[in-house]
């Protein structure tokens, strides 16, 4: 791991708004990822991985910093330079595949190499060893519609390699799979980073990805953060009493400086008419515990 | 991303469908008015056009047929004929009146023929005599097929009625119908003698007609020599000048719904296909890659559209000829033309309100699941 980083970020900050309703999405983040590193951002809904993914593949313009991708000084470049950037240099894999309905299996792999030198008649070949290596083989003339989901993130993952970029940026790729469908398409992904030699930064809550990842960032309240040593951190929502995962969970307050995690929005609106009730009655103390036990 | 715009248009054939459509029909509403007015613009010059003169004498002052008056003393045919250069003079005394058949009521040019003067007479004949005697006329197929006019059936011209004794051919239109009868009759209807409104001339083999024309304006007093060519395009400007406002304002109506109908297609295709713009940006397209595939969507359902128009229309008009043989129609290629140039600005117009669109797709939606 001594390759001069494929992505490289410092002090990266995104602030949306202004004044009083300025939300600082992104915090400082600085980060290098290497040639087949597979890293892994996680963190609590709404803590700014999506902003943070965002503009580490120049879709974002960040409020401060610097995103270096390939050598290249995104965040120095024009506007109108971006879109080569993250045509030649950048492959993206959704949670929704975002396939263009439009068009075949193949259509859709050949679709970026339009944007390149070359075209789609020398990425052909490419095309074909893609869809051989994923299983497509046989669906190339498919519309998306006709895909399981499992083949639409295998087509998304064609797509996104078929420019031979150096650094493949995933946003939560495992979302809309089932199990079986999830692990193969984080195989491919794996293999991706430590066959090819690309760089590979996901953004996910799939905890099965932990096993397969690099490096692990925690992302909370838009800055990266140490990751405790356990799995997780369960605590009980003082209004229902239902176990919840500390640091996924997305809706908390801090009440007389102790921070309460709720299920639901309705239980916290239940714990703001009457914090008392639920402090004194029910207070649940944020207890770390290993995942499956009580 | 040209190929990916048709392929996206292509994926919804209803809408598509539908689109194409209805901007053809507001195209086709277009062409037959420009077919109306060309059909009709041609018939106000069918008479001129199928006289054979070689130059045209009248009034001095005057300068073409349609809705003009004209005087010239007989006499003057008589000078004209000693022109050099001149084969023949024919005469026509020329009256613009309403004409009735039974209820049936029509504006007409009433030609007032000498005997011999068979070369200003109708062109072709449906049936009957085409050179009327006293007390007789002529009248337009069309005409007598509306007012069920049949040979030997009287027809009132002014305060005079005549009995039909042919139908021509080619002579009827909405504006202007021919219909010739003996010039003496004219003459009594008119309540003048000595009187003509047109010569006819014919030039000897060999004569250039715009010469002849300048000889003649020299050597007869008062008078307008035209050659037959400027006379006929003198009364097609006239005509034409006539209804040109209204069909233009008919074009620019057809031309605008045809606009919103391509722009609205386009608008509600962007609106759909929002998310696959933003992949599409986030993939690396660049904005104006996207706004020429746009352009293209406005521009293959404006050509489908005229297309199919141009072909409704060409089905279209020898059905309604048929049916309503009172209404003159053309399709003509410049008609034709014009609205494809027109297609051009609307297919331009139409795709810059979903380029707009285009314009404000943020790339980095495509992470909003």
């Amino acid at each position: 791991m001594n390759a001069d980083p494929v992505l490289s970020c410092r002090h990266l900050v995104k602030v949306f708004g202004s004044g009083h309703t300025a939300v600082r999405a992104v915090d400082d983040v600085s980060l290098d990822v290497r040639p087949g590193e597979l890293v892994l951002v996680m963190g609590p809904s709404g803590s700014g991985k999506t902003t943070l993914l965002s503009m580490l593949g120049a879709l974002l313009r960040p409020t401060s910093g610097q995103v270096l991708i390939d050598g290249v000084d995104a965040t120095a470049l024009e506007e109108r330079r971006l879109p080569a950037i993250r045509a030649t240099r950048v492959g993206f894999v959704f949670q929704a595949f975002n396939l263009l309905e439009a068009l075949t299996v193949e259509e859709n792999v050949l679709f970026p190499a339009r944007l390149v030198r070359g075209g789609v008649e020398a990425a052909r070949p490419r095309a074909d060893s893609l869809l051989a290596r994923l299983g497509l083989e046989g669906r190339r003339d498919k519309l998306p519609r006709t895909l399981s989901g499992g083949e639409k993130q295998r087509v998304a993952i064609a797509r996104a390699l078929i420019n031979a970029p150096p650094l493949i940026l995933a946003d939560e790729p495992t979302g809309n799979l089932d199990s079986s469908n999830g692990q193969a398409v984080m195989m491919i992904l794996h293999d991706i980073a430590r066959d090819e030699g690309r760089a590979v930064v996901m953004v996910t809550h799939d905890e099965r990805v932990e096993e397969v990842a690099d490096r692990i960032l925690w992302l909370e309240d838009g800055a990266l953060r140490d990751r405790r040593a356990e799995t997780h951190a369960w605590a009980v929502d003082p209004v229902c009493g239902m176990r919840v995962d500390e640091w996924t969970a997305a809706i908390s307050r801090v009440h007389e400086g102790v921070r309460y995690v709720f299920c639901s929005e309705r239980c916290l609106e239940r714990f703001q008419d009457d914090p008392a009730a639920y402090v004194e009655l029910k207070q649940s103390p944020v207890t770390p515990v290993d995942g499956e036990d009580d | 991303m040209w190929y990916w715009g048709f392929k996206s248009l292509l994926s919804q054939p209803l809408a598509l469908l539908a689109s194409v459509l209805a901007a053809a029909a507001a195209f086709l509403l277009v062409l037959l008015f420009e077919a109306v007015y060309a059909g009709e613009s041609r018939q106000i010059v069918a008479y001129v056009e199928n006289s054979p003169a070689d130059v045209w004498v009248m009034q001095r002052g005057v300068s073409n047929m349609h809705m003009a008056t004209s005087y010239v003393s007989d006499w003057k045919a008589t000078e004209v004929a000693r022109v050099a250069g001149v084969a023949r003079v024919d005469g026509i005394l020329y009256l613009n009146t309403v004409v009735a058949a039974g209820s049936a009521r029509w504006f007409a040019y009433v030609v007032g023929l000498d005997p011999g003067a068979t070369r200003a007479g109708p062109w072709a004949m449906a049936s009957g005599r085409a050179l009327p005697r006293a007390g007789e006329a002529v009248v337009p197929e069309a005409f007598a097929a509306m007012s069920g006019l049949r040979l030997g059936d009287p027809l009132r011209i002014a305060d005079g009625e005549f009995a039909v004794v042919g139908f021509s051919k080619g002579t009827f239109s909405m504006a202007n119908s021919v219909i010739f009868v003996a010039r003496t009759d004219l003459e009594d209807l008119m309540s003048s003698l000595d009187i003509l409104s047109f010569l006819l001339v014919e030039a000897e083999s060999g004569v250039d007609a715009a010469a002849l024309a300048a000889r003649i304006e020299r050597q007869v007093d008062k008078v307008t020599a035209v050659p037959a060519r400027q006379f006929v395009s003198n009364d097609r400007r006239m005509a034409m000048q006539m209804g040109v406002e209204t069909i233009a304002l008919m074009t620019v109506i057809g031309g605008a719904l045809a606009t919103l109908l391509v722009a609205f297609t386009c608008y509600s295709l962007v609106a759909r296909q929002r998310r696959e713009l933003a992949v599409a940006k986030a993939l690396g397209v660049r904005s104006g890659a996207l706004y020429a595939a746009v352009m293209a969507q406005a521009g293959a359902v404006t050509v489908a559209s005229l297309a199919l128009a141009t072909l409704l229309a060409a089905a279209v008009i020898p059905v309604v000829a048929s049916l309503v043989p009172q209404v003159s129609l053309a399709l003509t290629g410049q008609s034709v033309a014009r609205l494809a140039a027109a297609g051009v600005v609307v297919a331009v117009l139409a795709g810059l309100w979903p380029a707009r669109q285009v314009a404000r797709v943020d790339p980095a939606s495509v992470f909003q699941s």
